[in-house]
């Protein structure tokens, strides 16, 4: 994702809690400080169909926020 | 003076004026740069003695080492070796070890970030292992012997000083295992009835080898009744086909450290290393019924694709992919026991030769006195 977005693209991560320092860390590391983390609760895996779509819920208004300012021409 | 001499004694770089050990501690542990244990001060001077077995400039990077991609230069991996208590002599052995695991197949970055309980191991193969000291006898992954418990300790301090695998930051283990504190053995190739790692791999016996695994923690295999090389072995299979290990996931290389008891019995019977791992893939295997329905869709379904769709329930899964994936070492002193180390899985073991920077296998550690 950070290459993608070097390479101009608008990109973002979905990532759960406990991974946000790494996920942080890695961005700055593979160049891309900025970009959007965009948290879930932890965990994904391991849980009923019905509490992954609770994540998809939490996740979605940052992905449709992320999209907005690509169609906005902002980031 | 030299030009490291003037590098490592300017304001900064090295840790002057504080040789108190706790202040020194307590400094490193402020910074982030410790794994818990007091430290030794790497002073100016130390460094430089460490530095007098690298006949390779000291401000060039052997590797760039994830996560942080941290450049892994000689002065800096000698800092770390004098933080964890090295002898100088240490260091080609811990070069090549670093070396070695930046290999792209090795995956560093996999497993110094994954929630797997994983740590690189080093196992040290020909004339090195005993002109340093370390240890593949009685206790080789135990306490009491320098060479072992710093030269494992320096690569840990590398990882986490230059590779930024900090806990929670770096390094996401769930748990991880005593093996991120240490992690170094000899192969016992005294005891050994077949030939050592590094021979089955194409190295010389007189030539000096550093091996690194991704392993998780030793499982003790017990067998004191069996009295002959199949019936050790069938404990030996059964150890190890288990469903709660990466192994049988992935393209992986299950890792076997046969005591030199067990190992002599084995070839007595008849049995070849080339046997021995053939024995354990047809064996270590475990029943298609023993794995969750989810693990079954999810992974075996995933990653073999048409192997197992539709298969009975006694399908035996094996714990690799083929019997030369199986790794045999002998390892430890008098007694009954053998070892089973499961991997990462998505990792290949790395073997290096320790050699000179003009290429030449190096036959001790004297040769790279500068």
């Amino acid at each position: 994702m950070a290459e993608l977005r070097k390479r101009g693209l608008r990109t973002g991560v979905i990532c759960s809690t406990p991974f946000e320092k790494l996920g942080q860390a890695q961005a700055r590391v593979f160049g891309a400080p900025d970009l959007p983390l965009m948290m879930i609760q932890h965990p994904l895996g391991g849980i009923p169909l019905d509490d992954v779509r609770a994540r998809d819920q939490q996740a979605m208004p940052k992905v449709l926020a992320l999209i907005e300012t690509v169609l906005k021409g902002a980031d | 003076m030299s030009v490291i001499a003037d590098y490592l004694n300017k304001p900064g770089v090295a840790m002057e004026g504080i040789d108190d050990l706790e202040a020194a501690s307590e400094l490193a542990r402020s910074r982030g740069w410790s794994d818990g244990l007091p430290i030794v001060p790497p002073t100016a001077d130390r460094v430089q003695r460490m530095l007098a077995y690298c006949d390779r400039p000291w401000d060039e990077p052997i590797a760039q080492m994830p996560p942080r991609n941290g450049a892994a230069t000689p002065l800096r991996i000698a800092a770390n070796a004098v933080m964890a208590g090295c002898r100088p002599e240490y260091f080609p052995v811990i070069a090549t070890a670093i070396e070695a695991m930046c290999d792209q197949s090795f995956n560093l970055y996999g497993i110094q970030t994954t929630t797997h309980p994983v740590s690189p191991l080093v196992i040290v193969n020909g004339p090195i292992a005993a002109e340093l000291a370390i240890n593949g006898g009685h206790n080789a992954f135990g306490p009491g012997w320098q060479a072992n418990a710093t030269i494992g300790r320096a690569i840990r301090l590398v990882l986490l000083n230059i590779g930024g695998a900090i806990p929670t930051v770096g390094d996401m283990a769930t748990a991880g295992q005593p093996g991120k504190y240490s992690f170094v053995v000899a192969e016992n190739e005294a005891a050994s009835p077949w030939e050592p790692l590094h021979v089955e791999r194409g190295f010389a016996r007189e030539s000096s080898t550093v091996t690194v695994v991704g392993a998780e923690g030793p499982h003790n295999i017990n067998d004191h009744e069996s009295d002959t090389g199949e019936g050790i072995l069938c404990m030996v299979a059964g150890t190890i086909g288990i469903t709660g290990h990466n192994n049988v996931y992935y393209h992986s290389e299950p890792l076997l450290a046969l005591g030199p008891e067990h190992a002599k019995t084995i070839a007595r019977d008849g049995y070849s290393k080339a046997d021995v791992k053939r024995y354990v893939f047809e064996h270590a295997t475990v029943p298609l019924r023993k794995f969750s329905q989810r693990n079954y869709e999810r992974r075996l379904l995933k990653n073999f694709p048409g192997r197992y769709d539709n298969a009975p329930p006694d399908t035996p899964v094996p714990p690799c992919q083929s019997a030369d994936d199986v790794m045999v070492i002998v390892l430890g002193g008098a007694g009954k026991h053998s070892m089973y180390l499961p991997t990462f899985g998505e990792t290949r073991s790395v073997t290096r030769a320790l050699k000179l920077a003009n290429g030449r296998e190096a036959r001790s550690a004297r040769e790279f006195g500068v």
